[in-house]
């Protein structure tokens, strides 16, 4: 993200480096791979904030709460990229 | 030292052995950085959505609109030192070696703190 932004702020070549980097395959599925991990870490750092506000300790809690995170990330990851192939 | 003997209070003997200095402060930073950064990823993921595929002179006026760019720099600030914070975390968890951790924990710090800087001035470039 850092490398898109300093290529925006290069010049349109360093931009027109950048936009290949992210729209060839491997850019592609490292982008894949990016949002995935974004969004899990979103889900799960969520889950720890509702474990520090003293919500949902109980071991049955704590489980549902990790299947929801792991879910709610994928469905996010799927309709980011939906949209991205699909919608724009 | 024999206890039953020491002269020396309970606290003088902790004192400076590492927890009650500036880890209740790093906890709640860490806390609010990630309060922060849901809002500023959800902008951040539709910000990529409508780049996607951009044209230069597209993406230079989402990026450089007064609320994207405040955003964008917002991001990185939060985003880094949240990071710097958990890889810390992180470090301090599973590197035994005392002063490979340091030497790692300060290396991650100002290899962050670069990169945002580099990022913040690009933003700015493009913004103003």
């Amino acid at each position: 993200m850092a490398g898109f932004l300093i290529a925006l702020a290069s010049g349109p070549e360093a931009f027109a480096i950048a936009q290949l980097c992210v729209s060839h395959p491997l850019g592609q599925i490292a982008l894949f791979g990016y949002s995935l991990a974004l969004f899990y870490h979103a889900c799960n750092g969520i889950r720890h904030l509702f474990w520090d506000a003293v919500i949902g300790l109980s071991i049955p809690a704590v489980y549902k709460s990790g299947q929801v995170a792991i879910v709610m990330a994928l469905c996010l990851t799927a309709a980011l990229w939906s949209v991205i192939y699909f919608v724009v | 030292m024999n206890k039953s003997r020491s002269m020396q209070t309970p606290l003088a003997a902790v004192r400076g052995l590492g927890s009650a200095k500036s880890g209740l402060h790093h906890w709640w930073n860490q806390r609010m950085t990630a309060v922060a950064m849901v809002p500023l990823v959800i902008w951040m993921v539709s910000l990529c959505i409508l780049m996607t595929g951009a044209s230069y002179q597209d993406a230079l006026a989402i990026a450089s609109h007064p609320a994207n760019a405040t955003v964008l720099i917002l991001f990185v600030a939060v985003g880094f030192w949240h990071a710097i914070l958990g890889l810390q975390v992180i470090l301090e968890d599973y590197v035994a070696a005392e002063g490979l951790r340091l030497v790692l924990i300060v290396v991650i710090r100002m290899f962050a703190i670069a990169l945002a800087a580099l990022s913040i001035l690009s933003i700015l470039r493009v913004a103003l």
